[in-house]
């Protein structure tokens, strides 16, 4: 009787535990949203204010900027990030695949220095990258800054995914290989789905570096391709930053990737529902 | 050197009774294999002996003392696990002295053990290396010296060989049979390889859903079954089991079967008849009690070979009864003919060796 | 027809020579078991049969044309692996469909087929399960099962019951005996466990460190064995190895420093061709030796050391003068229960009295 009441305490507690501390990631967030529906003045607040009259002005304000347009600038972040991910993922894949399954001469430092590319800073970068560019008129080019993306996105997937097709033992691929599929087949019917969540994983990774990246976006692009951070960096007013509408931003930039990640998470729990490969 | 007695032993755990009224006793000196399927119980037991677990009620006495209340680490017995949990960081000499230093013994008594049990179990080229430079025989040995070196009153062990392949496993059970024997010490045995505990045991116990199901030397449990799981369980090939009705016709008893008809001999079939509940029974033969001819004889069931298995200097062949497959076992050279596949035979049933189970209690009758 | 022929097949994993001219010929509906320890390059061979690895020199022929050229999916064999490599991310039912949409199968032939094998297996009820949701042994049937679907030419098994426990596995033993000689189809087995072997093959091929010690059936590899690998490999328990080097007397016998065997009149004839003190070890099986509580003439004395209770047999060690020799033998036969300590009499039959050569290992008589 006492165990069986010491264990549910014991339960309780650990759900208020995670309850407390998922409250407490979520905060950050929660504010900036509710941030974003207040006036200026109610940002300033002391203490800050927790209840209060919401208001719109902030995102009808975002929707007036002109120079570029708001909207031109949201639409190029996502049509970037997409654009990076999706080529990093195919990218991704197959090399991560013919690292994991075949002897490269060398292969260990190919790798190391593919990862490498990941840790590479990017301050480093900058420069050197924005001449190249000028001298291919390639500044201010949705194109170029996807590809300028890849350099780190696809070190990532080749890196991250080669340890999920590690785990497929070889066996399930000599199997369908007797079955009578070519090696593309096996690839693309049994090592994929098998490798389903560690996909979305880097595809999640993938969007949220390219939509926050910052310091390339500033320096390669203008007016064509600019980028939501870069809308947000020029929210800084003469007065200060204008929190509100930066809040605004920032909302409207999570969202899709919240969206994104409830909408697959299904997908990701089945990847890794499928049990033990061994 | 100590005596087991467990007395009513109960243990519940979630809701669920993992062990129900076991008593048992081990003598001194004695090695008992405690056996059956996966889940019976047995481990759980073995654990309760160590004071690792506590039962729900019942009495365990070591030495005709109870110790009940005693903590594991004072009731000096020594237990060897499946995986030899030798510590992978420490030679073979500082796995087997470090139990011994948590007694507090003096240096130079720890020395002399380690030397003592090296000798006894051939180990004096292999105590300074480590468990991953030693064969599988050898970390058995070596987990065995750990447990030795303390001298204790009982020697535990849960699933020694189970990490063997087949043909080690008999070599090794050999070996710890013997040095069982030469130091005497009372020892309890779990496994759940029937074949092992027959090997092994001076007794067996043979556990089924957290009860003890029989209890007695390896013969006994294998000529005399005392229901149909002891039966089924103990044997390989297992035992064949085909329900039949009695029937009496004439002053005799029949077995039967819809396809055959057996007459019981009189002293069979009064005793029978005095102890069956119903008339529906179950028939036990094992598979080396039934003959295989190619002519009709007396008492002989028709059947048709349905697979024939060459062992060594025995021959299994399966015969199909109707629906039933029933196996036999016979050596090569007793059986005279060499079956083909889907020949019509015949196979009679040594009445001598037949085994006879109320379906109903699943109890013996014969 | 499916007959299988290899001819010097040879294969090097970098410098290590895994298997080392093997030439074997199996017959169409054979089902033929290679057996060896570990690392004695029958899973090798099978795999190169299978197209799953390039021989280094030599060739394979299935139906009397070479195959070495083809892929593996163009073998038509199936494959049955140790670890029965299911695919975590499908059902049974799909299991069964993928082998025959390689092929391009018709839909309605091949929810026929799908249903045919399913029944067969007794896996109607769980073709929507996953692997995950599955026992070891549905498990294995659905690897079976896979093989199955296809009607191969032949079949290439993998210790597909080494993840069994012992009574599912000595089930599935018969079940698969009489799967394979109702379908008839040529069957490549490979275990370690000399058990399975001698109750599966038609025929048997040991292997150890990449070479074929020994072709034949599991009689023949049980009464006649080639030498003193595969001497010790089949049966349980091992056969007995007694050095004594020949020594002619007066009479003809084994002697060492231990004990004198005298050899009968068949047996002398054999051996005498060879030279006088040569060494030579004594094999005899435990079935093959016969105990007695008193000493009858020409009877070994030999202390008894463990009593091992087996079914219905008993499994005797014995120290015959130093060395230890296993007796194994019905309880009813034996007549009477050895205590430990006891002495007893020995006596080997003279009829199955093996004779190697010591250094070669080959077997002289």
């Amino acid at each position: 009787m006492i165990a069986d009441l010491w264990s549910k305490a014991r339960q309780s507690l650990l759900f208020l535990s995670m309850v407390i501390i998922g409250l407490v990631f979520a905060f950050p967030l929660v504010w900036i949203a509710m941030s974003s529906f207040k006036t200026r003045v109610q940002n300033f607040a002391l203490p800050p204010l927790v209840i209060f009259q919401p208001t719109l002005e902030n995102y009808t304000g975002l929707f007036q900027l002109q120079n570029p347009a708001f909207m031109a600038d949201y639409r190029n972040s996502f049509v970037i990030a997409v654009g990076s991910t999706v080529i990093s993922l195919v990218m991704g894949c197959l090399t991560a695949y013919g690292f994991s399954r075949h002897e490269i001469k060398m292969g260990g430092c190919l790798f190391g220095w593919i990862l490498s590319l990941r840790f590479f800073p990017v301050v480093a970068m900058v420069i050197p990258i924005y001449v190249l560019f000028r001298g291919l008129k390639l500044l201010d080019n949705h194109a170029a800054l996807i590809a300028v993306y890849c350099i780190f996105n696809i070190s990532f997937t080749i890196w991250f995914l080669k340890g999920f097709f590690d785990e497929i033992p070889k066996s399930l691929e000599e199997a369908a290989r007797l079955d009578g599929y070519s090696p593309f087949q096996v690839f693309y019917r049994v090592c994929l789905p098998l490798v389903r969540p560690g996909i979305i994983t880097a595809a999640i990774f993938c969007l949220i570096q390219s939509i926050n990246e910052f310091l390339l976006a500033m320096s390669l692009t203008a007016r064509v391709a600019e980028t939501a951070p870069v809308a947000l960096a020029k929210l800084q007013t003469a007065v200060g930053p204008d929190w509100g509408k930066m809040c605004a931003v920032s909302s409207l930039l999570i969202v899709p990737i919240l969206i994104f990640t409830i909408l697959v998470r299904n997908q990701l729990i089945r990847g890794m529902s499928f049990g033990k490969l061994k | 050197m100590a005596s087991i007695r467990l007395e009513d032993i109960c243990l519940e755990y979630r809701g669920k009774e993992v062990c129900s009224d076991v008593s048992l006793s081990v003598g001194e000196g004695e090695l008992c294999a405690l056996v059956g399927p996966s889940g019976c119980g047995k481990s759980v037991l073995l654990r309760i002996i160590t004071g690792l677990i506590k039962p729900t009620s019942g009495s365990v006495y070591i030495d005709d003392q109870l110790a009940n209340k005693v903590p594991p680490g004072n009731r000096d017995i020594a237990m060897v696990f499946q995986s030899f949990a030798l510590y992978p960081y420490m030679t073979v000499r500082e796995n087997w002295a470090f139990p011994l230093r948590a007694s507090k013994l003096p240096k130079e008594e720890i020395e002399v053990r380690i030397k003592t049990v090296s000798e006894f179990l051939d180990m004096d080229p292999l105590l300074d290396r480590h468990p991953k430079q030693l064969s599988g025989g050898q970390k058995q040995r070596a987990a065995l010296g750990r447990a030795l070196v303390r001298r204790p009153r009982l020697f535990l062990l849960d699933e020694p060989l189970g990490s063997q392949d087949a043909k080690k496993r008999m070599e090794l059970a050999t070996e710890l049979k013997k040095l069982q024997m030469d130091l005497g010490i009372t020892t309890v045995l779990v496994t759940s390889d029937q074949i092992e505990a027959q090997a092994l045991g001076d007794k067996v116990a043979v556990m089924d859903m957290g009860s003890l199901r029989q209890v007695g030397s390896p013969e006994e449990v294998y000529e005399k079954p005392a229901s149909l799981f002891v039966a089924g369980f103990i044997g390989s090939p297992p035992i064949n089991l085909l329900d039949c009705a009695l029937e009496r016709k004439d002053g005799q008893l029949y077995l039967t079967h819809p396809h055959f008809h057996l007459s019981l001999p009189a002293e069979l079939a009064a005793k029978i008849e005095a102890q069956a509940q119903a008339d529906s029974v179950v028939l036990g033969i094992r598979p080396e009690h039934i003959r295989v001819t190619a002519d009709e004889l007396p008492d002989s069931i028709a059947a048709q070979v349905y697979v024939l298995e060459p062992q060594s200097n025995e021959i299994l062949v399966d015969l199909k009864v109707g629906d039933t497959v029933v196996r036999t076992r016979a050596d090569r050279e007793d059986l005279g003919f060499q079956p083909r596949l889907d020949q019509e035979v015949f196979m009679i049933l040594d009445k001598e060796f037949m085994h006879v189970f109320d379906k109903a209690t699943e109890l013996r009758i014969h | 027809m499916a007959t299988i022929d290899l001819e010097h097949l040879t294969l090097y994993y970098g410098r290590v020579l895994a298997v080392d001219d093997v030439s074997l010929c199996i017959a169409d509906r054979e089902l033929c078991v290679l057996l060896g320890p570990t690392g004695c390059g029958k899973t090798s061979t099978m795999r190169m049969i299978a197209g799953l690895e390039t021989p280094s020199t030599g060739k394979v022929y299935l139906d009397g044309e070479v195959i070495n050229h083809l892929y593996p999916g163009d073998r038509d064999v199936a494959m049955v692996f140790q670890d029965y490599a299911l695919y975590p991310h499908m059902t049974v039912k799909q299991h069964f469909a993928f082998p025959l949409q390689a092929h391009k199968v018709t839909k309605a032939e091949l929810e026929q087929r799908v249903g045919e094998v399913a029944d067969f297996l007794q896996l109607s009820d769980l073709l929507d399960r996953y692997p995950s949701e599955l026992s070891v042994g549905q498990q294995q049937r659905v690897a079976m099962g896979r093989a199955l679907i296809r009607r191969p030419k032949a079949f290439l098994m993998d210790e597909p019951l080494g993840q069994l426990d012992g009574r599912t596995r000595a089930e599935m033993r018969a079940s698969l005996k009489r799967l394979q000689q109702e379908l008839g189809t040529t069957t490549i087995y490979v275990t370690h466990d000399q058990v399975e072997a001698q109750s599966l093959g038609d025929k048997i091929v040991v292997m150890k460190t990449g070479l074929i010690q020994q072709v034949g059936t599991p009689e023949e590899i049980y009464n006649d064995p080639a030498n003193l690998f595969v001497a010790g490999f089949i049966g349980t328990p091992s056969m007995n190895f007694l050095e004594c080097p020949l020594h002619v007397d007066g009479k003809v016998g084994l002697k060492n420093h231990r004990f004198e065997v005298a050899l009968g009149p068949s047996l002398t004839q054999k051996v005498k061709d060879t030279p006088a003190e040569r060494p030579l070890i004594l094999g005899i099986r435990p079935e093959h030796i016969r105990l007695s509580p008193q000493d009858e003439s020409g009877d070994l004395p030999a202390e008894v050391y463990v009593v091992e209770s087996h079914g219905n047999e008993y499994v005797v060690n014995l120290n015959l003068g130093g060395d230890v020799i296993k007796v194994r033998r019905d309880r009813k036969k034996l007549g009477f229960r050895p205590e430990v300590g006891q002495t007893v009499w020995v006596r080997f039959l003279q009829d199955k009295i093996h004779l190697f050569d010591k250094e070669t290992g080959a077997r002289l008589v």
